[in-house]
């Protein structure tokens, strides 16, 4: 498999794990009341926009490698007991620490602004997770 | 994550491991010229630019945490001993302009993932550059 190959099957599988998020992130918003939630509806909704800024610079590079995007999947599991806002934010949280997992497994396969870019998406995800209640690790995503 | 720090023994092992495999070769009558020419001078061992760069992110975080809180003293010694290096106190080399300096290796640690080789290296950094966003967002710097 070729560098260019290998780079390619990186930011597609970062794609993926974007289009999960975004999918996963509105349902997670719509089992939220504003108004009962206020604070943890507005992180949410902060959290789905991020991800869907960050899917769509990903569309970009995949195009600029000459590939075409992967699409998103017709629907994807949702986390179990995510019923109240407890269950919301602990899934969220899960989401962030998969997301941050996934770019990490993939900075090797990609090189200069590719793999500054996985990089930045990293601590994103790893700056989030301190939304969801996470706390400050050494090797977020490890 | 493997447990074993990435350490300059690791880099330059691989060399001697490779040289040595190389001086097997020697015929006899090589051995009895080189016995009777003039000794050349011992070439030096090639440079891994790794062992650069984390001695650099050393530097960097010991100059950074010398007015710092001791937060982010704490996070870098994590860092630094998985990376096979030790920090060294360097006071009042960053002085007020701490926070500054602290938002810098955020770059620092991005740049040298970016040039890093060698895998392990390129994911620590990686993740290390995640961990040191997190700490600036919960110190309401990020």
């Amino acid at each position: 498999m070729s560098d260019q190959t290998d780079a390619v099957d990186a930011l597609q599988t970062a794609l993926a794990a974007e289009h999960a998020a975004v999918y996963v992130l509105a349902s997670l918003g719509g089992r939220l009341s504003r108004s009962d939630n206020a604070t943890l509806f507005e992180t949410v909704e902060q959290a789905y926009d991020d991800h869907v800024a960050a899917r769509d610079t990903l569309i970009d590079h995949v195009v600029a490698a000459g590939a075409r995007p992967i699409g998103s999947a017709a629907a994807y599991d949702l986390p179990r007991g995510a019923g109240s806002p407890v269950g919301i934010r602990r899934a969220a949280l899960a989401l962030e620490q998969h997301c941050a997992a996934t770019y990490l497994s993939l900075v090797t396969a990609v090189n200069g602004d590719q793999r500054r870019l996985l990089i930045t998406l990293l601590g994103d995800a790893a700056v989030r997770q301190l939304d969801f209640g996470g706390s400050v690790e050494t090797f977020p995503g490890s | 994550m493997p447990a074993r720090p990435f350490s300059r023994r690791t880099a330059l092992g691989t060399f001697g491991i490779l040289t040595t495999v190389g001086l097997t070769g020697c015929s006899a009558r090589a051995t009895i010229d080189s016995l009777k020419a003039p000794t050349p001078p011992t070439p030096s061992a090639p440079t891994n630019p790794d062992v650069g760069l984390v001695a650099q992110v050393g530097r960097a975080m010991t100059t950074a945490d010398s007015a710092a809180p001791a937060a982010f003293a704490r996070l870098h010694h994590a860092q630094l001993s998985r990376l096979g290096e030790t920090s060294v106190a360097s006071p009042g080399t960053s002085g007020g302009n701490w926070r500054s300096a602290q938002k810098r290796l955020v770059t620092t640690l991005t740049e040298a993932s970016v040039a890093a080789t060698e895998t392990d290296l390129v994911r620590l950094l990686a993740s290390a550059t995640a961990g040191q966003r997190q700490l600036l967002r919960a110190r309401g710097l990020g």
